[in-house]
């Protein structure tokens, strides 16, 4: 059974790459010509592609849930020892089943785009399916010739044709990666990553048709929020991660996988504030057109970053020398994006003039020059080890300070920009409405930082990020009270007013509800700056002291079973006198790769983590050494995590308006009457 | 007496009276779970605790196990590479060298990828400007652009070169439109 469906998992994906190759012929020559029965047959083949990809992911899946060590995918990211989930997550823990992986879902945004637009976009959609189908072809490709997840491990001796072997048992999945978030993690960030694709085959489809309309971005749009929510999801879920099981207090190390996966995010953040612009006034096309390029390939980048193994990484289980092939498909996708960019330029001319500095217009451009500088920032720290290399001859690394210090900056004028840009007026701004708008925040702000300063607060950055988490939210209050109150005059309940208000304009106030989260991650960000550490060497009985705690080492503990070995420590935390908790931090020896890890045990309360990591013992003195840090605010960070979801979920739901604007498109109207 | 009990899942539980705390000695079953400990990790080492300078310096540099992580915090358990740079700073700081003195050791001796973020000297002032002009330069640009856009006659013509019209109705209707989206 296992022999038969390698055999139909292998088949299946080769078929996926020639109908793939047929769905990107035909659908383009289909689009060239005009020929809708040829465009029809693409996207059936897109969507046989899905049929085919899903039915190698199943045998895969069957292959690891099965333990057919005779694959050496499988013999490498799994063993026997391991649960089931874990074996169903080995499918993403290497490299040939996560592009495999990658692959399916690009499959099935494609299934959905077919099924979704084919009526809507008729001259759009040959070319979508057929961007769509190029980047498929290229992992299928990648998947069916250089990295196959069916190839069986081989034994060659000298002179001899290479001899089927099978090991009695699997490496298993590496130990950091056996851990719930990061079972979900990659699918998500995946699905964040891959989900891309789908606007920029719309860009380049309306840039090759000359469709450039309000129809294209309305839908492209839609199609960029979605993946930017699961990638925004998935970042987050990394940042949890790192945080747990890594054990060295932190949630974001400037690693560059964590950069390639952050640089698309604030493209795709940068995009979906100036969209705006174009919808409402038809400026910024062209900006926009390359914000949805870019983000595309700042995804291909990160894949490339991530596998080639060009830079150094904690994430260095997925790389390979798939590096060559990634970079070539990199440089093609970036050639054709300048082209069409750049031939369609007389196309994208903006249609409106600005009438005041001070409006919503300038903190759009603002705010979208923040986000790129950003975004430019971390994608120089990241190449400029490589860059450095090139030109000295000699190896650098660029780390946490450096992406801090040019960062942080940057971050606090965004987040300024967050609460001024909403309280901006679209065309003018006058200086009664600038003083009615923001004297309240200022405010408000200014009393909280004399409290923070007041409080002893003295850590410069952390206080003014503070500061202005309170004056962006207040902004934001002041909102929704202003929608509220306006609303409860015509007889409805406050809290009656504000889901009217929310869900009568989702998009406007899911984009506060949005801004609240980056709030919390702002105030969860601030916190580092207040972060304690204590490290010592105890034997039971001994208490260590830490902020307001203190952690009596009770006893210590060790189990055993098949996956690991385990060693405990149990420790008591008391809180100014009080027994709060008993905690168990501890430490696995994964039995087949041998690789320890710790497990960390938090007390997690709104105001600060306890975070205590069991390092091991002490050769010499025969103690044991516990690591415990106090790390503030950290839960903010999560519950803005869960805010951030919330607020786009309510954007993507259309609302009245939307729904309105889809049936009349009033510049259209208006245009048309002029031709008249 | 020390104790120890068998719990489920082959677990082994140990505890220490308080009257045994502090002798440093006669820690036989400790011991003995340390061996377990050993055993565990065998090839890999023991863990350290260092003081908080040792940490201030250490943040200077990049620990080498491939975590990418500042010296100071490399959580990697055992980590080959940071407790012997940890050790190697704290033997400096005992012989009285100065956190200066050490970084320029290191360099001379691992090279400048021992370094956390890049100097301020030769190209690695690259890596600190560039950002900078980048962000100088959108900002000239965004100026620039603000400022063709005010000077920007209101685009009323067609794509054909037609005088358009907007009927006060429509004008209306865009205005309420537009408040009503705001």
């Amino acid at each position: 059974m296992q022999g038969l469906l390698t055999d139909i998992g292998q088949f299946t994906m080769l078929l996926a790459f020639g109908l793939s190759c047929y769905a990107l012929v035909a659908s383009l020559l289909a689009g060239k010509v005009g020929h809708r029965r040829l465009a029809s047959t693409g996207e059936r083949a897109a969507i046989a592609v899905c049929g085919l990809v899903t039915i190698s992911v199943i045998s895969l899946w069957y292959q690891l849930v099965t333990s057919n060590f005779q694959l050496q995918y499988v013999a490498s990211s799994s063993n026997q020892a391991m649960p089931w989930y874990y074996k169903m997550g080995a499918l993403w823990g290497g490299q040939e089943g996560s592009l495999l992986f990658w692959c399916w879902i690009l499959t099935i945004f494609s299934m959905v785009t077919v099924l979704i637009h084919r009526n809507r976009h008729p001259r759009l959609m040959p070319y979508v399916v057929g961007v769509v189908a190029m980047v498929t072809t290229f992992f299928l490709l990648v998947n069916n010739f250089i990295v196959n997840p069916f190839d069986a491990i081989g034994v060659s001796r000298a002179g001899e044709a290479p001899v089927l072997f099978t090991p009695p048992d699997g490496q298993g999945l590496n130990p950091l990666l056996q851990y719930w978030a990061m079972v979900i993690h990659p699918p998500i960030l995946y699905v964040g990553y891959v989900g891309f694709t789908i606007p920029f085959a719309f860009a380049i489809a309306a840039l090759i048709t000359r469709e450039l309309d309000e129809d294209w971005i309305r839908t492209t749009r839609r199609w960029m929020m979605i993946p930017w929510l699961f990638l925004g999801t998935g970042v987050l879920l990394g940042a949890m991660w790192a945080y747990v099981v890594l054990g060295w207090g932190g949630y974001w190390g400037w690693d560059p996988v964590e950069n390639a996966s952050l640089m698309p995010w604030l493209a795709g953040t940068a995009f979906l504030h100036s969209v705006i612009m174009q919808e409402r006034k038809g400026m910024m096309k062209v900006w926009n057109m390359v914000l949805i390029l870019a983000t595309f390939l700042l995804c291909i980048l990160g894949t490339f970053l991530t596998r080639s193994g060009i830079v150094s990484s904690v994430h260095s289980f997925a790389q390979s020398p798939i590096g060559p092939y990634f970079s070539v498909f990199l440089i093609s996708m970036t050639a054709m994006s300048l082209y069409f960019l750049l031939s369609r330029l007389d196309a994208l001319k903006s249609e409106n003039r600005l009438d005041s500095v001070v409006s919503r217009e300038s903190s759009f451009l603002f705010n979208n020059l923040v986000l790129l500088a950003t975004t430019f920032a971390i994608l120089w720290g990241t190449i400029f080890p490589i860059l450095s290399e090139w030109v000295t001859d000699e190896k650098r690394t660029v780390g946490a300070p450096f992406f801090n210090q040019v960062n942080i900056p940057i971050g606090l004028f965004l987040l300024f920009l967050t609460g001024v840009g909403p309280l901006l007026a679209w065309r003018k701004t006058s200086l009664h409405s600038l003083w009615k708008n923001f004297s309240i925040p200022v405010g408000t702000a200014f009393i909280a930082g004399v409290l923070f300063v007041a409080f002893g607060m003295r850590h410069f950055y952390s206080t003014v990020c503070l500061i202005l988490c309170v004056f962006v939210l207040v902004t934001i209050i002041a909102e929704f009270h202003r929608g509220a109150r306006a609303r409860r005059r015509q007889g409805q309940s406050y809290l009656q007013a504000l889901w009217t208000l929310t869900f009568r304009n989702t998009r406007r106030y899911g984009g506060y509800i949005v801004h609240v989260a980056m709030v919390f991650l702002f105030v969860g960000f601030a916190g580092a700056g207040f972060d304690k550490e204590v490290q010592q060497a105890m034997v039971p009985g001994q208490n260590l002291e830490i902020g307001h705690y203190k952690l009596e080492l009770k006893e210590i503990k060790s189990d055993d079973n098949a996956n690991y070995s385990s060693a405990a420590t149990v420790i008591q935390v008391w809180k100014n006198g009080k027994q709060l908790t008993q905690i168990e931090p501890e430490q696995r020896l994964y039995k087949t790769s041998r690789q320890p890890t710790s497990e960390v045990a938090l007390y997690r309360t709104l105001r600060e983590d306890l975070y205590v990591v069991f390092a091991g013992p002490d050769q010499e003195a025969n103690k044991f050494i516990i690591h415990a840090y106090i790390k503030p605010l950290v839960a903010w960070i999560w519950i803005g995590g869960v805010i951030f979801v919330m607020g786009t979920v309510i954007c993507l739901i259309p609302n009245q308006y939307e729904r309105a604007s889809e049936k009349i498109s009033l510049r259209a109207e208006v245009k048309s009457y002029g031709n008249v | 007496m020390a104790t120890c009990s068998r719990g489920s899942h082959n677990s082994i539980q140990y505890s220490l009276p308080s009257r045994l705390v502090g002798r440093g000695r006669d820690f036989c079953r400790l011991l003995a779970l340390t061996f377990l400990f050993g055993a565990l990790c065998a090839s890999e080492g023991f863990a350290q605790v260092f003081s908080a300078e040792v940490k201030n310096v250490s943040e200077n540099f990049v620990c080498q196990c491939g975590c990418n992580h500042q010296l100071s915090g490399c959580g990697m358990l055992y980590c080959g590479s940071a407790n012997p740079l940890r050790n190697e700073i704290d033997e400096m700081l005992e012989a009285g060298r100065s956190e200066k003195e050490i970084v320029g050791e290191f360099v001379a001796k691992y090279g400048k990828i021992i370094l956390s973020a890049p100097t301020g000297v030769g190209f690695d002032l690259v890596a600190w400007t560039v950002p900078v002009i980048a962000l100088m330069v959108g900002l000239i640009v965004v100026y620039a652009t603000i400022r063709s856009w005010l000077n920007r006659k209101p685009i009323l013509t067609s794509s054909q070169g037609k005088v358009a019209f907007i009927p006060k109705e429509y004008q209306r209707r865009l205005e309420k439109e537009l408040k009503n989206l705001d």
